[in-house]
């Protein structure tokens, strides 16, 4: 009989306790959950590190809402504007399963750009935990990818020209760009097979691969335990400062923990920040809580705002005036500034921003993770944010404006 | 033979090659899967606008044509915006496509221009770029008039 007991597992019942003991006794199961559930987790500032936590859960009811939306749904061109419609209006709780589907994706790309400044400004992508920034900025990808070819889906009007302009940008890209778009669609026009390839790729090209990745991201934070960043330290007095008197306060203790940390594996156990509660059940409680209230405002959408469904595609149109997904705002408003020979340069910006966020672990080696000690990334990382919002603000003052007869 | 492979190695290169080979045969299929569509084209046909003595002249009308499509097995047909401006003894059919990112361009009669609701593409009436980044001019169907009705001939589209 195994001794170890998960610290952060209570079983109450003795049934339950005598099902658990049965299993351990032919599993590694409190070894398993020691390092699953018990993994101790800094405590102060602790509410920062819920959005990973609650992208899982909201992720879980995105892909549950979306099987049941498979149920009803047609992938086909002459019918799939039919099929949505009888989801909104005929079909029982069709309404409800749409809505949490489309707010609920809406709120996961909102917490991914959350999540990922926070990682960001807290430089928890630092060293050893390149590769789990590496992973994250795929899981970025796959996550704007799985929202975009979604919008399609609807074949309404804003649905087709999703398709189109889509298509387009990706057209312009130099050398692969014609290529790309003629797998994606199927030809080189919109046509029956881009819906259906684009539904291939929506509900399990790229949900298997976001798995995949998500998978790979959480086994990498199981692996090498909760970051602790200069948030999570307390000032220390001088003593601790030991020989190293060129540095000082936050930045010493986070030095020295990394220090150790890198070069000790073993010692993950023990160099954790000051105050810590564990993984379960109070940090699983902290993201679970944040989950709920961001499900409560997709729920609050759900009841007070319709899910976009335009009229039928109908590029024969004169008056519709086509609206991006609001994440692709800032993308969107570089295009006309782009003048006619620097459209391929669309492509390429994209592009390079995705390598810029790849290289960054390895780039910034500055040991120090106090945002405020590192100016060059901080002013990076206030341009890169600031430059997006300005372009979102800019994209919806050209959509007021534009003149409609 | 000089040097004696070792039973650990040649089953390691078995495994490699017993690996490699499933996914080739089931990869190269796939991969073909994919890029086939690519090369069936799409149909192209002499579509039918309407009767030519109901266009409005000297101003650029939109009809709305059905463009046959083929994709997956499924013939179908897609409606398509066609700018018809009759102008002198010439006549003019532009494709409503913005050449920058394909949106529907809208004809405003106040200033005379086709105007891009996407991202600020400008032509004149003759469909020449006059301001924002479309890389060319609007593109214009052949055209032709049997028994009175306007034809245009859809090959290009997107």
């Amino acid at each position: 009989m195994r001794t170890l007991r998960p610290q952060g597992v209570n079983i109450i019942s003795r049934s339950g306790q005598f099902i658990y003991d049965w299993l351990d006794e032919r599993y590694p199961l409190s070894e398993f959950l020691n390092r699953l559930l018990s993994d101790p987790v800094p405590k102060r500032f602790g509410w920062l590190y819920t959005f990973g936590g609650a992208i899982v859960l909201l992720t879980v009811i995105q892909i549950t809402t979306g099987i049941f939306l498979l149920f009803h749904y047609v992938p086909d061109w002459d019918h799939a504007y039919n099929s949505i419609q009888a989801i909104d209006h005929t079909i029982f709780f069709g309404n409800w399963i749409r809505g949490y589907h489309f707010w609920n994706g809406y709120m996961l790309v909102f917490l991914v750009g959350i999540h990922m400044a926070r990682t960001y400004f807290s430089s928890a992508y630092k060293r050893p935990r390149e590769l789990t920034w590496v992973v994250g900025v795929f899981l970025f990808i796959l996550m704007t990818a799985v929202a975009y070819t979604g919008a399609c889906l609807r074949m309404d009007q804003t649905g087709f020209y999703t398709f189109m302009v889509g298509e387009h940008i990706m057209g312009w890209t130099p050398i692969v760009g014609l290529w790309f778009k003629e797998i994606w669609l199927g030809s080189d026009r919109v046509n029956p097979a881009s819906l259906t390839r684009t539904f291939a790729l929506h509900v399990w090209v790229l949900p298997a691969a976001l798995l995949l990745f998500i998978f790979i991201h959480v086994l990498f934070i199981v692996l090498q335990g909760q970051y602790g960043s200069w948030l999570n330290y307390r000032k220390r007095s001088r003593e601790h400062l030991a020989d190293t008197f060129t540095m000082e306060g936050d930045e010493f203790t986070s030095y020295v923990k990394v220090q150790e940390e890198v070069n000790s594996p073993e010692s993950r156990k023990r160099e954790i920040p000051d105050d810590t509660d564990y993984f379960f059940p109070q940090h699983s409680f902290r993201e679970g809580a944040i989950a709920f209230v961001c499900f409560l405002v997709v729920i609050l959408l759900t009841f007070t705002a319709y899910p976009t469904l335009d009229p039928p595609a109908n590029a024969a149109t004169s008056t519709f005036v086509p609206l991006p997904e609001w994440f692709m705002l800032p993308a969107d408003q570089m295009l006309p500034y782009l003048p006619a020979w620097m459209i391929p340069l669309l492509p390429v910006i994209f592009g390079v921003f995705i390598l810029y966020l790849i290289a960054l672990p390895f780039v910034d080696r500055h040991p120090s993770m106090s945002i405020f000690k590192r100016p060059i990334a901080l002013a990076t990382g206030v341009i890169v944010a600031f430059s997006i919002f300005t372009l979102l603000l800019l994209a919806i003052y050209r959509i007021e404006n534009f003149p409609t007869q | 033979m000089a040097e004696k492979i070792s039973r650990r190695k040649l089953f390691i290169a078995g495994n490699v090659a017993i690996q490699g080979a499933l996914a080739a045969l089931v990869g190269i299929p796939a991969v073909g899967y994919l890029i086939g569509a690519i090369f069936a084209p799409q149909p192209t046909a002499w579509v039918k606008v309407g009767p030519i003595a109901r266009i409005p002249l000297n101003e650029p009308t939109e009809f709305a044509i059905n463009v046959p499509i083929v994709g997956s097995g499924i013939s179908t047909s897609r409606p398509v915006g066609v700018f018809v401006l009759i102008t002198g003894n010439q006549l003019f059919t532009f494709y409503n496509g913005c050449t920058h990112m394909g949106c529907p361009v809208q004809w405003q009669a106040y200033p005379q221009l086709f105007k891009c609701p996407c991202h600020g593409g400008v032509y004149d009436r003759l469909g020449r770029v006059i301001a924002g980044p479309p890389p060319y001019a609007l593109r214009q169907f052949q055209n032709k008039i049997v028994n009175g009705d306007l034809y245009v001939y859809v090959d290009i589209l997107d």
